[in-house]
């Protein structure tokens, strides 16, 4: 095969036992490889209604089909899984060689199954694989963990991914990481930790082969080309963070756990601002053109010495929404959600709530070990989060996630708390921006910005981002359709900006590199197919249309302050929103998939 | 008749100015035009795509935090006291 190895490597943590498994060509044309490759092997190696954390879950790795070519233009690896945090599909993106790695070891993808009996890591190396005994990197940082794997193998260029203590003390949303980046959503870090998997160490030798590399070549300079060019200048100057100040202009920077759509210390944490005073370098990711991670280091104070490669994301969750406007604070706090290995975003709205909570009286000193949990108070932030990593005191309620918290303290609290699904909300506020809120509301995997860019017709003024009105649904059904795409073939989503015609252009890409033969419409069928995929997955976990909600405060309290001023969604917008949506994908009226459309699509998963 | 344009991200970097004030413009063509003749050739660049002499793709402009594209785009008439906010788009995170 070219671009695929058409290999599956399985692996049996309780028994030991290992085994490859060929997959039929069919398979990876339906589903391409990566979220859509790694959701199918989930699908057929669970049984539905399963404990995330029991042994019986698996853990699917998936590289692309770019991964490994002259097309990768970031080489990025997927995992799937049942979720921890919301009970439904996991899934999550990493940029890391560890993919590359994997597929030249003869693998498109790896299933871990069972859990180990004491800690361990994985070596892959080509065809074999070894149980290696972990006791002596268990409790360590991801940083140091790879280190001394490395050290251990005697090769520093060997491809790991590993999870920090967070990961091992089941914190519901730790992450996995590798060489410093995150697949950092719904929480499989801690589905690694309760496996007592701490490592995975990959070196592949082998060589990927392409169909075409003549003509991939000419297809991919242009592409590159594009990608030093003014659609992804944006990511390449200030990086993500500049997304601070105009958001807060859009009136929509969510701020004091989205009491607010505005931070009066907007200009102090701006992308500006952390270049001028914090950036030292940027980098790429494994085969990256654009370059956009700008890593940050606090020079001088008391939190002299915290680095972090800095993303917008996690400068919300830890700046604005904790009321933080001190940027080497929150440098800090997201250094901290690295060494433990946690999701900064989760991690910080979770710690909004909990000063919320405080600050209305619903958690007392005493319930919070003494720390005054007040808006701002970024030692007490800093506190928390090591006490979260340690699920100590109130870090133990706290590293449930913000539904589970809420659920627990009650008292009203369920109110403030900002997920939906049980996954927490990245920073948009999503009550002047009505297609995202959509978007938002039906994501599989709960709140999330990167499974559809629903927000893009609302901030490019293509629609009224201040209206909920018919054919928002298809919009957003489109957005996902591209999103799934991208996520499978495991391309960079910064570089959607560089493609002159989305699904032509990226079919003939993946005709060049596969051999397979791939109509524009082809590969948006397909992208179509994957996200019934995983909605067939949540049906089957038990998902029902009340899942698809918003918090309570996105629908009964409007933004009080900016442009934004007065806006929310009611409940009536909602529903004619997701009517519109459920129309839009051909489903039913309550939102579930009709037999007819997985026929339509080729879905027989789960029969 | 005065207006606040507010400059964010490239924009700033350009122009060196995180806000003015313009007086006498009575439309976001006219603050434009106004703005390439005070800040020059990078700025005409960046708004403008050279071979089309179109706004580029890449510009967002919001007068009250309402985007010019849902009104009458560079034909939107200024008020006294509008507050006119020109970026990149957003996206990413």
């Amino acid at each position: 095969m070219f671009g695929y190895q058409g290999k599956i490597l399985h692996v049996h943590l309780d028994t030991g036992e290992t085994r490859v498994e060929a997959l039929p060509e069919e398979i990876y044309r339906k589903y391409i490889g990566g979220v859509g490759l790694a959701t199918y092997l989930i699908h057929i190696n669970t049984k539905p209604k399963i404990d995330p954390l029991g042994p019986e879950n698996v853990l699917a790795f998936a590289s692309g089909p770019l991964v490994g070519t002259f097309a990768s233009m970031g080489d990025k690896y997927v995992v799937v899984a049942k979720s921890p945090l919301t009970g439904f599909i996991g899934d999550s993106i990493s940029s890391s060689s560890w993919s590359r790695e994997l597929k030249r070891a003869g693998h498109d993808g790896l299933v871990i199954h069972g859990r180990a009996e004491n800690p361990t890591y994985l070596f892959i190396d080509d065809g074999n694989v070894y149980f290696k005994e972990a006791g002596n990197i268990w409790g360590e940082d991801v940083w140091t963990a790879e280190e001394k794997i490395r050290g251990e193998l005697e090769d520093k260029n060997v491809g790991v991914i590993s999870i920090g203590p967070a990961g091992e003390k089941l914190v519901l949303f730790a992450n996995i990481m590798s060489d410093g980046r995150h697949a950092g959503r719904s929480g499989l870090g801690a589905v690694m930790g309760s496996k007592n998997l701490k490592a995975i160490a990959v070196r592949g030798t082998g060589s990927i082969r392409v169909a075409n590399l003549r003509e991939l070549s000419k297809l991919c300079l242009g592409i590159y080309e594009k990608a030093q060019g003014p659609n992804t200048e944006k990511y390449r100057v200030e990086g993500t963070p500049t997304n601070v100040l105009s958001l807060n202009a859009h009136g929509c920077l969510p701020t004091r756990n989205w009491q607010q759509s505005t931070f009066e210390s907007a200009e102090e944490i701006s992308g500006a601002h952390f270049l001028k005073n914090h950036t030292v370098s940027v980098t790429a990711c494994s085969s990256c053109p654009v370059a956009c991670a700008h890593n940050c280091v606090v020079k001088g104070g008391p939190y002299a010495g915290a680095a972090v490669s800095l993303d917008y994301e996690g400068l919300y969750a830890m700046g604005p929404d904790c009321g933080v406007g001190d940027s080497s604070a929150i440098i800090k706090a997201l250094e901290l959600c690295d060494f433990y290995g946690m999701d900064s975003i989760s991690a910080g709205v979770t710690c909004a709530w909990a000063m919320e909570c405080y600050e209305k009286g619903l958690l007392t000193k005493e319930e919070t070990d003494g720390l005054e949990l007040t808006f701002g108070n970024h030692e007490a932030l800093i506190q928390l989060i090591h006490k979260i990593a340690a699920r100590e005191g109130i870090g133990d309620m706290l590293a449930s996630g913000v539904k589970r918290a809420s659920e627990r303290l009650g008292r009203g609290s369920e109110h403030l708390a900002i997920h939906i699904k049980g996954l927490e909300l990245p920073g948009y506020d999503i009550r002047s921006l009505k297609t995202a809120a959509l978007g938002w509301a039906v994501a599989a995997r709960g709140g999330c910005h990167n499974r559809s860019g629903a927000y893009e017709p609302d901030l490019k003024g293509k629609v009224d981002r201040f209206k909920a009105e018919k054919g928002r649904g298809r919009l957003v059904m489109e957005s996902e359709g591209r999103a799934a795409v991208l996520d499978s073939l495991t391309m960079c989503k910064f570089l959607r900006a560089c493609l002159t015609d989305f699904y032509p252009e990226l079919a003939k890409l993946y005709e060049l590199v596969t051999g397979f033969g791939m109509s524009g419409d082809d590969l948006r069928r397909a992208g179509e197919r994957i996200i019934n995929l995983k909605k067939l997955y949540n049906i089957r976990e038990g998902w029902t249309q009340k899942d698809d909600h918003l918090p309570p405060r996105v629908m009964e309290d409007p933004v009080p302050d900016g442009v934004a001023k007065g806006s929310l969604v009611t409940r009536q917008e909602l529903d004619l929103l997701l009517d519109d949506y459920y129309e839009a994908q051909g489903w039913t009226r309550d939102g579930t998939i009709p037999k007819e459309k997985l026929n339509e699509l080729g879905i027989s998963v789960g029969e | 008749m005065m207006v606040t344009v507010k400059f964010f991200a490239n924009f700033r970097e350009v122009t060196g100015q995180a806000q003015v004030t313009m007086p006498n413009v009575s439309s976001v063509r006219g603050l434009l035009d106004e703005l390439v003749r005070e800040f020059g050739q990078r700025l005409s660049d960046l708004l403008y795509d050279p071979q089309t002499g179109e706004l580029r793709d890449t510009v967002i402009i919001l007068v009250n935090g309402r985007a010019i594209t849902l009104m009458e785009g560079l034909g939107t008439w200024l008020e006294d006291g509008d507050t006119v906010a020109i970026f990149p788009p957003v996206s990413g995170g």
